[in-house]
């Protein structure tokens, strides 16, 4: 057996509701006015994160959502979101039946849950375009 | 709508934004040539250099006279570059240790002068004297985040470069793909530095982050650059293998060996007793770790996740309430943001089912003690380097590489661009590589790219993984084969979306992957001995005699084309030329620890 490789099935049939935050299928900015929550059931899983939740909607209901993820331990601090009211990070945050998911406040919305970032001196508002000669 | 071209040009072009990365342009900036930093996620919010609970370790001498901290005089660099050679099994290349060793400390003198939090000094598995300054990957971070945004650096996020530019064996800049909008990227350079760590992702169970797909030692490799110890990929011991979605979590092993845990089979048994029956789990390295546990795992004695137990459970609570009190990154059990309390996983409580996780890249891209690779212009460093940590690279100095070969090559950058003049981009190649680029894209039926990552990282994880044998490596590379064949070629996206296509851009990677996954097999397929990270079940001994060579791999007529290079140093005496059992310790643990 490869390390990692499971011997018994351990999933369970219980599903739960999550809403999640999408902007309008437009390429255009979006303002966070213009979005919807869209509802998603999903299987529920063991200690389930939030972060869990977004990869299960990505690979298997809905390919085109936008969502940033990078260490999953809660240290790069990237996938910050809103939950319910409150920011959290999606993945140290245990899923919750009902759940709504939004952008992270406070930030300019890119697509979905992905948000900018202020950096000095960098490219995040202008794009490429900001070092083009 | 065709996707929008961007034209830019740099002197220095840095690919990958984290602790090289930004070292290095902190010094190209300052010596005032125009730098250019590129991020395949968010700066400081992605890379390995963040996630860092880190000591840094520098000569113990150093730790006391330079920081003040309780160092041991008796230390000095050469015993700190021994240490490494011969924890590294001597495949390291001298010149990089010393460069390392020597440059260590000052490195970190420079970034605490900057603003880096250091909170102490700890003593580390491997390490002859306590040479740990403590600190953490986002202090520092936030210090050399301040500095870049001070240095007039021009950043860009969100921007997956694809392939190096190439003139007569010079390199001449890049192309990518601005992940935000979709748009094309045409960046031409003087210099190029990738930093773009290692290739952890390949493996389904890893502590790496999203990112760290080896795309530097692709698009190195194509650019006709040599690569060196591919074949050592390096695994921390019991991460966790459960629950499913906290895979590849790795405070089981570092809280283990601070307070005495044990590692058990399915028998109960303390197994580490067959491999290191000196230093057990406490003082046994890594590499060692690793292959007993999957050897564990591979022989039926693991559990029903696929992992080996992990437990503290016979530690008193008091101990453990105590020690979890010393430690930063372990306060009230709490890790990172993890509750542990809260997600049910209490040590006090919990056995955890754990393993090995990839770590950090051994090998990388080859190059010179000024971090030069094999193609002019073109500089490799940190994680995405190969061949200062050999076959096995101790604790803490991941980050002491990063920040101190950063600082070299991006010197040594600088000074080859300010002579150089902006190179002429070639059309031809931006067309090929452009049609690479969008091609998973633009094909209507195909392969699902969740599909193609699967079967990429099952191989990996069934035939490459820290304990490996002839059958599984020759599988290993007729898998290669077919994913080369059917598998690549035919990969397409779901969603035909080009601005924030996460899908798009695992089908680069899984591009990427495969490659490292062939140049892991073939390695370790030549190599017929076992050593650091890498055992072969069916030559289970160190050979000294045949093996104190690397391997160095390159591109030839379109195929991966091998040589060795026997191992040579003038300051630490090399091992007896003969066989010897995979795991002696060098030196007695007991004695100093």
């Amino acid at each position: 057996m490869a390390p990692g490789e499971r011997n018994a099935e351990l999933e369970s049939d219980e599903r739960i509701i999550v809403h999640v935050y999408r902007s309008p299928p437009q390429e255009t900015e979006d303002t966070g006015e213009d979005g919807r929550f869209q509802e998603y059931s999903i299987p529920r899983q063991d200690r389930m994160t939030i972060l869990n939740v977004l990869d299960h909607i990505h690979e298997h209901c809905d390919r085109s959502l936008a969502y940033y993820k990078s260490c999953r331990i809660g240290k790069c601090v990237g996938c910050v979101v809103q939950v319910d009211g409150k920011t959290r990070l999606a993945c140290t945050t245990l899923a919750k039946d009902g759940m709504r998911i939004g952008p992270a406040k406070g930030y300019r919305i890119i697509r979905d849950l992905v948000v900018e970032f202020p950096v000095r001196g960098g490219s995040s508002k202008g794009g490429p375009d900001a070092a083009e000669q | 709508m065709e996707p929008k071209r961007s034209n830019l040009q740099t002197d220095v072009l840095i690919i990958g934004s984290e602790g090289a990365g930004s070292r290095a342009a902190i010094e190209t900036a300052g010596e005032g040539l125009r730098t250019l930093v590129v991020s395949k996620g968010f700066f400081t919010r992605g890379g390995a250099s963040v996630t860092a609970d880190m000591d840094i370790n520098v000569p113990s001498r150093d730790a006391k006279a330079i920081f003040g901290l309780p160092g041991d005089p008796a230390d000095d660099v050469e015993s700190f570059a021994r240490d490494m050679l011969e924890e590294g099994k001597f495949m390291n290349r001298e010149e990089l240790v010393l460069a390392h060793c020597s440059n260590a400390a000052r490195s970190v003198k420079e970034l605490a002068d900057w603003g880096m939090r250091v909170e102490g000094l700890v003593h580390s598995p491997g390490h002859r004297f306590p040479r740990g300054i403590l600190s953490s990957g986002r202090s520092m971070m936030q210090t050399l985040k301040k500095k870049v945004e001070e240095s007039g650096v021009q950043l860009l996020e969100n921007l997956m470069i694809t392939d190096l530019l190439t003139e007569r064996g010079e390199v001449g800049g890049a192309v990518g793909v601005d992940t935000r909008t979709g748009d094309f990227v045409v960046i031409a350079a003087k210099a190029v530095i990738l930093a773009t760590g290692g290739a952890m992702r390949l493996f389904p169970i890893t502590t790496a982050p999203e990112e760290l797909t080896g795309d530097g030692f692709h698009m190195a490799y194509r650019a006709g650059a040599d690569l060196v110890d591919m074949e050592f990929p390096m695994f921390l011991p019991a991460c966790l293998y459960w629950p499913e979605s906290m895979k590849g979590v790795d405070f089981p092993y570092l809280f283990s060996v601070q307070v005495g845990g044990w590692w058990l089979n399915k028998f109960g048994e303390r197994f580490i007793g067959k491999w290191d029956p000196t230093r057990m789990e406490r003082g046994t390295t890594r590499d060692v770790a690793s292959v007993a546990q999957a050897m564990e795992i591979m022989e039926g004695r693991g559990g029903p996740h696929g992992g080996i137990f992990v437990s503290t459970k016979h530690v008193p609570d008091e101990i453990q309430e105590y020690c979890a009190e010393q430690i930063p990154w372990w306060r009230n059990f709490i890790y990172g943001q993890f509750d542990l309390v809260k997600f049910g996983l209490d040590p006090r409580q919990v056995t955890y089912e754990a393993g090995p996780a990839c770590h950090y890249w051994n090998g990388g891209i080859r190059v010179s003690q000024k971090g030069e690779t094999s193609v002019r212009g073109l500089y490799a460093v940190g994680e995405a380097q190969g061949g200062t940590m050999g076959a096995n690279r101790l604790s803490g100095n991941a980050v002491a590489e990063a920040v101190v070969f950063g600082a070299i090559a991006g010197r040594q950058a600088a000074s080859y661009a300010q002579d150089a003049p902006l190179p002429c981009v070639s059309e031809e190649q931006v067309t090929e590589y452009r049609e690479r680029a969008y091609q998973a894209l633009a094909r209507e039926n195909g392969v699902d790219v969740f599909d193609a990552r699967k079967r990429i990282q099952k191989a990996a994880s069934e035939f490459v993984g820290p304990a490996r044998d002839r059958e599984g490596l020759t599988s290993c590379i007729k898998e290669v084969e077919e994913l080369n064949k059917e598998i690549l070629p035919n990969q397409t996206t779901t969603s035909k979306r080009r601005a924030c296509n996460r899908e798009w851009v695992m089908a680069l990677e899984n591009e990427s992957m495969v490659l490292v996954l062939e140049l892991i097999a073939r390695a370790s397929l030549m190599r017929e001995e076992s050593r650091g990270a890498m055992y072969r079940r069916d030559y289970p001994d160190t050979d000294n005699g045949e093996w104190l060579k690397n391997i160095i791999v390159k591109q030839g007529d379109g195929r991966a084309v091998l040589r060795t290079q026997p191992v040579v140093t003038s300051e630490v005496p090399l091992p007896e030329r003969e066989k010897v059992p995979y795991m002696i310790p060098t030196w007695e643990f007991d004695k100093r620890f």
